[in-house]
């Protein structure tokens, strides 16, 4: 095959996948920038390391954000702890994921005191910075530290991805959605993927 | 019957600062300050409030105090194509008959190295400086995480207003 076909059934896996036009190919990272999401390794709210193995089975929902985040990182983790009660039953095939973008702060044990004020279905993960820097760019997902001193803060990027069973994407949501939307939305990424 | 009477003042002396909580100062009204209860070990929250001038000249809102957390700020947080920003706001003009909104995903009084978390029920107090008008006290009310500002703390009560980018500013 020549990259010339590569790269529009490359195109047309992208529009499938509803992805948009969003990113630009560029035919050498053509097959790295098709895919939002995959294997990572980051660690746990128990220091200890945890894959995509660990979420396979489930419709995985990531939210990336940072304990020092007085407003979008609590309302989407409360929005989360929302939606599992609306869900019932079928919150048992859904995951949610609070990555940081924020190793330096976020310590594992930082990471599980901060969501003991959540659901407690939802798990925390967090790594050194090189580690987090290569889940973002796996996710698609954009952070920028500005400020400086004890108290910089962090922009980033308020994307929620679904990941399916399989670890593939699924799809993707806002952390600042109401809950009914957000639930509403991943219901149907989920009935779309079974 | 004494008891009784306690127990109502004590009730009465809670339900207040909720209540009417508006404050003149000078020819600003400051209506509603309040804060969302901060998540366990949280080092950083936000408080916000409805400013309303009924003068006719414009002030300046310049900056903002509290002991509660070890630095305080006004930041304004924006949705820049699905980034959420956050920086310090700078001074903030408050127009002559004009309002300028302080709520969630806009203008914020920012607390930066808390020292305890905020507490769902609890009132603190905050200092805000203005130009003309000078410094004045606010009691904020701390509401639940998920909470919104809106007066009986029901949730949906400003959906309308859900998810918008900036602290408002109108007249009117
Ligand atoms: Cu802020």
């Amino acid at each position: 095959m020549n990259r010339r076909v590569l790269l529009v059934s490359g195109l047309a896996l992208v529009a499938a996948a509803g992805i948009g036009a969003s990113y630009i190919l560029n035919d050498r990272k053509m097959t790295e920038t098709l895919a939002v999401g995959g294997p990572f390794r980051l660690t746990g709210t128990d220091g200890q390391e945890v894959t995509e193995a660990a979420l396979k089975g489930k419709y995985s929902v990531f939210f990336f954000g940072f304990t020092f985040c007085p407003d979008a990182c609590p309302t989407a983790l409360n929005t989360f702890t929302l939606m599992l009660q609306k869900l019932g039953p079928a919150a048992d095939m859904v995951q949610p994921v609070f990555v940081s973008i924020d190793p330096e702060r976020d310590t594992p044990e930082a990471m599980k005191a901060y969501l003991e004020s959540f659901d407690p279905r939802i798990i925390g993960l967090t790594g050194s910075p090189e580690a987090v820097a290569e889940t973002a760019r796996i996710f698609r997902v954009y952070y920028k530290k500005s400020g400086e001193g004890e108290y910089y803060l962090m922009d980033h990027s308020t994307a929620i991805i679904v990941m399916d069973p399989d670890f593939h994407y699924a799809g993707v949501m806002n952390g600042a959605m109401p809950v009914d939307e957000m639930t509403a939305r991943l219901q149907e990424i989920m009935q779309k993927g079974s | 019957m004494r008891k009784f009477i306690l127990a109502l003042l004590a009730t009465l002396a809670l339900a207040l600062p909720a209540a009417a909580h508006e404050q003149k100062h000078g020819d600003l009204l400051l209506h509603h300050a309040w804060a969302r209860a901060t998540p366990a070990g949280a080092k950083a929250g936000a408080a916000y409030v409805r400013i309303e001038n009924h003068g006719d000249n414009a002030d300046t809102l310049t900056g903002a105090a509290a002991g509660i957390a070890a630095m305080v700020e006004i930041h304004r947080m924006s949705d820049e194509n699905g980034t959420m920003v956050m920086a310090p706001a700078g001074p903030i003009e408050i127009p002559a008959h004009g309002t300028v909104e302080l709520k969630p995903h806009g203008l914020h009084i920012m607390f930066m190295g808390l020292k305890q978390p905020l507490k769902e029920g609890d009132t603190f107090p905050v200092t805000l400086t203005f130009a003309k008008a000078g410094p004045v006290e606010l009691q904020v009310v701390v509401e639940a995480i998920g909470g919104t500002g809106s007066h009986d703390g029901d949730q949906d009560d400003e959906g309308h207003d859900e998810g918008n980018g900036e602290g408002e500013e109108h007249s009117h």
